[in-house]
């Protein structure tokens, strides 16, 4: 998929930026690169200097190509021509300003004022190679971009904001908003298509456009010697680019279409058709005809010239159509006539109207109401009907009277003015206003189905989503059915407006044939799969044999599930399970009692509350209530999650639901084959990573589990993966997912995830991307995403902390240990560098040395904790190493996913470098970090820079990361919402007041802090021991974490051993 | 600077340097080239009006006068038309084109007639001619355009014995071509301003009611298709902001469909009458272009390129 995070990240890991931009020269696509993609280093210039030096990070021409036709593989890159042009970029000394991701920070250069991204800029102009696509390959590229959204990284704002102006230009196109034209330029004449743009929402879009292009677009010169203050204005910029954008479009895709059989004109007029159809579009006259041509020009002016907008004048002639009166004892029709009354309307206020009467009466030619002066009413009115009438004849007669205020139309002349007629006179600029039945459903004929469910489906309380379900068609007009007699006789009356049941409704010729074939083939009764028909009650469907479906109704027992899906988490609530140990929040019972919920019907449910809310507490809950209430025992659930937290869920468990028998299937010990099966039968709860599933899914596949739950499911985003596939293929009674990442948002992963809930609910992943995620994602098309939340909300609930049901039920302040699990490479490090300790320790005699040496060892197993490569110091690659790191990229993911800012804070400054390194390529923001190192004058802008949050989209800066002792103080960053202690200083005061930065007067929103430690060392034994002194703590430890020197050699063993259990 | 030696040949050759015109550097030139002087009907009755008035030689005389922009000023009174054309010789001729005015007692009869149907106020007002108009007229015995040889009166200082002369021709084709922009020109000469006649027809309407202070019309002329100039700062005020998309994109919200009514700009403005053109051969054409674009535009806009690849999975 073009845009999806999942498949690009996998081919361009972020170390290329394209971008692209319009100028008079043409299209142009570039890049910016990462030194490792740059091939070759820029020669260095012999000789002079050039005047514009070369871009040092420009992606070569071939490396342009090979991205591209990976991205956008319907266009022909091969064969773009390669082109050079000058581009004024804000630069440092250093060179262009590059986005910080692709700024490999290495430590050395890190204290650079160039790589903090907070150096001063100038503007400076570089000449880059590119590619110089034509405007229609250019074009295949930019509809199929995003404007927003997480995968849309790899793309510039430019070459996105040229896809938003493409795709308007689309729909130019498709609108038939081209007319064939001539354009002149010193005496030459061109044949051209050119775009009509004066329909008044065009005209506001076109200029919201302009106002939103950034300042990059502007920037592209094919001269050496440019000047910032030449750069072309937005709307010339973005006029010339949908004017060429409609011209090859037309000639290219049109000129297939001509009849060929037609005669072509002759003469100029000849010679101009022609040349609209030719590449260049000059039109060849001999040159005795030079005069004639001038000649037609001046004709198609005065052609043109009838488009004139809407006039600046304050008011407008408008239309309206009034259905004929009707009794209101017989509801008769009294007369068969329609009305289209004229009046006078106010440009800036529709709901100002002067019937024409009242303007036939106005002294002096000025109308006065309401405090408003119309001067010329009666003139622009009779203008106006003047001009009205060549579009619709039946005017034309209601003006042979002297005071016209209204003409009659006939039932005809009414439908042609509804259908076509109005949306003309609306186009030239007048006001039409046309009763308000006519864009409602109720006017039209469509189909409604009743789904008749039997109770037997029902069976034990689990849904058979393959069950069959029975329909009844009926033909209705709005909510209203509409029996075969009526409308057999609406039909036979062969008029386009009946009025029906005291309301007007449409009869189109189209509709009453496919009225009468829907019924011929449905026969009144269907069946569909009880998937199928649940996806209909909740509005799949638009339309069933090209009649829309007005409703679906349902009864019974899915009439009462319908309802309750709908209700999301205002279900009945649940009573606690009797052995969980604690107390569930109010919004943690719904959460819970909704899952049951859903659970009892069989269907997979989607948890997606905010990070923070307790996932893992309403899913164990729930685990406990199915055991409790179970007569003869479940087979066991499965809990799949990512490594990093498989010692969390145990913890978990163990904490909330001790009764529950957990096995952790990890490790390079686990058991396999039959002991695998075996051992999990004996076990409530069986927690094992993705990757497992998909290494021992034999084996898992042996097991009927009770459910099977995803931990943050954002894992089987993309559908081919093969742990994806590995999870799908676990039979289970239940199934949930749950996950922080706004889900509904990310359509690929929304389908994967409801895939392996309720298999085959949202269809198949080609329609799905056809019918929803094309039109979201490419279009932001509002009614498809109305469509896909009204389909999918009743299987997801998702619940942010600052919802106000949910915020009162929070503290302000959250904190939460976060255990992450050592990879085997940090246990291995971790037990060597124990054993090796304890060994100096023992042999230290003086106290000052062995005091050194047990401070020298728990430096070095905080490293070990932290990353391999901190503690190796090697500067080896950093991901899958380390289960903090991990776990910290999944919760900054969640975190930044819903617009949330963090700080992170490390004791460690080479551990900041890493991280800030591995932030910035993973998420592609920059990652501001501040040590000790920082000069003041740069911490006060990162903290400016991270406090104006969020209104600079594109150069944001959402994480902090600042080392404990150089951040700890002082600094107000109320921005922040989330904590994270990376590494633990043993001292809680230092802790808190680190926490503090975040959680300060300021600060609006509620703060949660999570604590980093890795299970089974020191940090948690150190942790514990904090924890259970706590009162004592500040007082005893002091503040620094010398106290620690203080224990015994047997202590420090007890406190340093690695337990693995 | 030496003169130019004659050509040998130009003593064998009728002598045409003395009949013609000195040449005008800003005369009003007529913006016809070549074929049919007018567009409009109203226009054309008013030329065709001239020619049983004169002799075929001196009426295309008169036209290339015109265009080549022999007439150096034009002035418009109530009945009266007093021009200058630059003929051959030095001074420039004076010419006089009269018309019969209406009297006051003959436009109130007329101003009633036109006042009964609004039609003629609303083609006026939109620059059209009523088709009627003739019968209006009729009603005062006296025609909008001049029909016999006593309706007009013309006069030229020239030395032709012939009038109307080539250059009352020339300024008789200019004014038709005034015509065919402003009709109300055409009441002008008949003695009634289109200040006078838009009251006129207002008072008409308000009956009883006593027009007060003119209200100049104005008519629309608001182009369409030109995408408002933007404020926009210089590019190195922007150094902070370089690649930041402006909030405005929220605004365009895009509705890529077919069309709701096919064609509507055609439907608007018709098929533009231009020579060699048949308006039912460019229709045909272009409903099949249009529809054809329409297509392409929804399949691109629709289509997955990647939807192949990505169902061959991993």
């Amino acid at each position: 998929m073009l845009m999806e995070e999942n498949h690009q990240s996998k081919i361009i890991p972020l170390s290329l930026v394209l971008h692209g931009s319009w100028s008079d020269d043409g299209f142009f696509v570039w890049g910016e690169a990462s030194r490792s993609e740059v091939a070759e280093p820029a020669p260095k210039p012999r000789g002079r200097r050039p005047r514009v030096p070369p871009h040092p990070h420009a992606a070569p021409p071939e490396r342009l190509r090979e991205a591209l036709e990976t991205l956008a593989p319907s266009g022909d890159w091969g064969d773009v021509p390669a082109a050079t042009r000058t581009i004024l970029l804000p630069s440092t000394a250093g060179g262009p300003h590059l986005p910080p991701w692709l700024v490999p920070d290495a430590a050395a250069d890190a204290d650079t004022e160039a790589t903090d991204g907070e150096a001063e800029l100038h503007p400076s102009l570089w000449k880059v190679k590119g590619l110089a696509p034509d405007i229609l390959t250019a074009l295949d590229l930019l509809v199929a971009l995003p404007l927003h959204g997480t995968g849309a990284r790899w793309w510039g704002t430019d070459l996105r904001y040229w896809g938003l102006a493409a795709k308007l230009g689309l729909e130019f196109l498709a609108h038939h908003k081209v007319l064939p034209g001539l354009e002149e330029s010193e005496g030459q004449y061109r044949a051209v298509w050119l775009p009509v743009m004066d329909d008044p929402d065009d005209r506001a879009r076109l200029r919201a456009l302009a106002q939103a292009m950034p300042p990059v677009c502007r920037a592209l010169f094919t001269t050496d010697d440019a000047q910032a203050d030449q750069a072309p204005a937005p709307h010339m910029l973005l006029d010339g680019f949908i004017k060429q954008v409609t011209d090859r479009a037309v000639r290219d895709w049109g000129r297939s279409r001509l009849d060929r059989r037609r005669k072509p004109p002759q003469g100029v007029a000849g010679a101009w058709w022609s040349a609209l159809w030719d590449e260049d579009g000059e039109i060849a006259v001999p040159l005795a005809q030079r005069r004639e041509l001038a000649r037609l020009f001046e004709s198609w002016q005065q052609w043109m010239g009838q488009l004139r907008g809407a006039a600046e004048t304050g008011f407008r002639l408008c239309f309206r159509l009034e259905p004929p009166e009707v009794d209101p004892e017989t509801e008769r029709v009294v007369s068969p006539d329609w009305v289209l009354r004229y009046m006078l309307q106010a440009s800036d206020d529709p709901s100002l109207l002067v019937p024409a009467e009242q303007v036939w009466s106005a002294r002096g030619g000025t109308l006065r109401t309401l405090n408003r002066k119309f001067e010329g009413a009666q003139e622009r009115l009779l203008a106006g009907l003047g001009s009205a009438a060549r579009l619709f004849p039946p005017i034309v007669t209601s003006l042979r009277t002297a005071r016209p205020q209204a003409c009659r139309l006939s039932v005809n002349e009414a439908y042609a003015f509804l259908r076509e007629v109005g949306p003309l006179l609306e186009g030239s600029g007048f006001g039409v206003l046309v009763p308000p039945w006519w864009n409602k459903p109720g006017a039209r004929l469509g189909v409604r189905a009743k789904l008749k469910a039997e109770a037997s489906i029902v069976g034990q309380g689990i849904l058979n989503m393959n069950a069959l379900v029975a329909f009844d068609w009926e033909l209705a007009l709005g909510d209203e059915p509409l029996s075969r007699e009526e409308f057999q006789r609406l039909a036979a009356l062969k008029m386009p407006l009946v009025r029906v049941r005291g309301q007007w409704v449409m009869l189109q010729p189209e509709e009453i044939e496919a009225a009468i074939a829907f019924w011929e083939k449905k026969r009144q009764q269907d069946q569909a799969t009880l998937r199928d028909a649940l996806g209909m009650a909740l509005g799949a469907e638009q339309e069933v044999g090209g009649l829309p479906l007005h409703s679906v109704q349902a009864s019974g027992w899915l009439d009462d599930l319908l309802k309750q899906l709908q209700a999301g988490d205002r279900l009945q609530e649940l009573p606690a399970p009797e052995d969980f140990v604690g107390t569930l929040r109010p919004y943690q019972t719904r959460g819970y009692s909704w899952l049951a919920f859903l659970r009892k019907w069989g269907l997979g449910a989607c948890l997606a509350d905010d990070m923070g809310l307790g996932k893992t507490i309403q899913a164990i809950a729930l685990l406990l209530r199915e055991r409790e209430g179970a007569q003869d025992g479940l087979p066991p659930a499965l809990v799949v999650c990512p490594t990093s937290v498989v010692g969390n869920w145990k913890r978990e468990i163990n904490r909330f639901a001790p009764r529950l028998r957990v096995m952790v299937h990890h490790g390079s010990d686990r058991a396999r084959g039959k002991d695998f099966a075996a051992s999990a039968q004996t076990h409530d709860v069986v927690i094992s990573t993705y990757g497992l599933v998909r290494r021992d899914v034999d084996d898992m596949k042996q097991v009927a589990w009770s459910d099977v739950i995803l931990d943050e499911a954002q894992n089987i985003k993309n559908p081919h993966a093969k742990q994806t596939q590995a999870v799908r293929g676990l039979e289970a009674a239940n199934r949930i997912a749950l996950t922080g990442t706004p889900v509904e948002n990310r359509l690929s992963e929304l389908w994967s995830i409801m895939q392996f809930l309720n298999p085959g609910f949202l269809g198949s992943q080609t329609g799905f991307r056809q019918a929803f995620a094309l039109p979201i994602e490419r279009y932001q098309d509002k009614d498809t995403t109305e469509r896909l939340k009204g389909l999918v909300e009743p299987f997801i609930l998702r619940r942010l902390k600052t919802d106000s049901t949910i915020i009162q039920d929070l503290p302000e302040k959250q904190e939460m240990k976060v255990y992450c699990d050592l990879t085997s490479e940090q246990a291995t490090l971790y037990e060597a560098v124990v054993k090796e300790s304890l060994e100096r320790v023992a042999s230290e005699e003086e106290d000052i040395q062995r005091r050194g040496v047990v401070l020298g060892a728990l430096m070095r197993l905080k490293q070990v904790c932290n990353h391999p490569a901190q503690f190796l110091g090697d500067g080896s690659a950093l991901p899958g190493r380390s289960g903090k790191l991990d776990r910290l990229g999944e919760m900054l993911e969640e975190a930044l996913s819903v617009g949330d800012r963090a700080l992170v804070f490390t004791q460690f400054a080479e551990m900041g470098h890493m991280l800030r390194a591995h932030l910035q390529s993973l998420f592609g923001v920059e990652v501001l970090f501040l040590h000790g190192g920082t000069p003041q004058k740069q911490r006060d802008r990162m903290v400016a820079r991270f406090q104006r949050g969020r209104f600079q989209q594109d150069h944001d800066a959402p994480i902090f990361i600042l080392s404990l002792k150089a951040g700890g103080t002082g600094l107000n960053l109320t921005a922040a919402n989330h904590v994270f202690h990376f590494d633990r200083w043993w001292n809680p005061a230092v802790e808190n007041q680190a926490t503090d930065r975040a959680f300060r007067i300021g600060q609006t929103r509620d703060v949660q802090v999570h604590k980093f430690i890795c299970a089974g060392t020191l940090e948690e034994r150190i942790d514990a021991l904090i924890e259970s002194k706590k009162a004592l703590a500040e007082s005893v430890v002091g503040a620094g974490e010398s106290w620690l020197t203080e224990l015994s050699t047997d202590e420090l063993r007890d406190v340093m051993q690695l337990r693995r259990d | 600077m030496a003169r130019r030696r004659k050509s040998y040949y130009s003593d064998y050759w009728p002598r045409y340097e003395a009949t013609r015109p000195i040449e005008v550097e800003d005369g009003i030139k007529a913006k016809s080239k070549r074929g049919k002087f007018v567009e409009n009907w109203w226009a054309d009755r008013w030329i065709e009006a001239l020619k049983p008035l004169m002799d075929s030689g001196r009426l295309s005389r008169g036209r290339s006068y015109a265009r080549r922009g022999q007439v150096m000023e034009i002035d418009v009174e109530p009945g009266h038309i007093s021009a200058r054309v630059q003929g051959s010789r030095r001074r420039p001729y004076k010419v006089q084109i009269m018309l019969k005015p209406l009297d006051d007692r003959q436009w109130d009869t007329v101003f009633d007639a036109l006042a009964e149907q609004a039609i003629f106020a609303a083609q006026l007002l939109n620059g059209e001619m009523p088709a009627e108009v003739d019968q209006v007229f009729e009603a005062v015995k006296v025609p909008l355009f001049p029909a016999a040889r006593g309706d007009l009166k013309t006069d030229c200082s020239c030395p032709d014995w012939a009038n109307p002369c080539k250059h009352i021709a020339a300024v008789y084709y200019l004014l038709g071509e005034r015509f065919d922009e402003d009709p109300f020109l055409l009441f002008e000469l008949r003695g009634r301003s289109k200040d006078e006649i838009v009251a006129a027809l207002r008072e008409r309407r308000i009956q009883g009611v006593e027009a007060a202070d003119e209200v100049p019309y104005a008519p629309d002329d608001a182009p369409g298709g030109v995408i408002e100039a933007v404020e926009t700062a210089g590019l190195e005020q922007c150094l902070d902001r370089y690649w930041t998309l402006g909030p405005e994109v929220e605004e365009v919200v895009l509705n890529i469909t077919a069309p709701k009514v096919d064609m509507a700009l055609l439907k608007r403005l018709g098929v533009p009458e231009l020579q060699g053109i048949s308006a039912q051969g460019f229709w045909a054409q272009m409903e099949r272009v249009y529809d054809g674009v329409t297509e392409r535009a929804l399949e691109i806009a629709f289509e997955d390129a990647s939807a192949a690849e990505e169902a061959q999975g991993e």
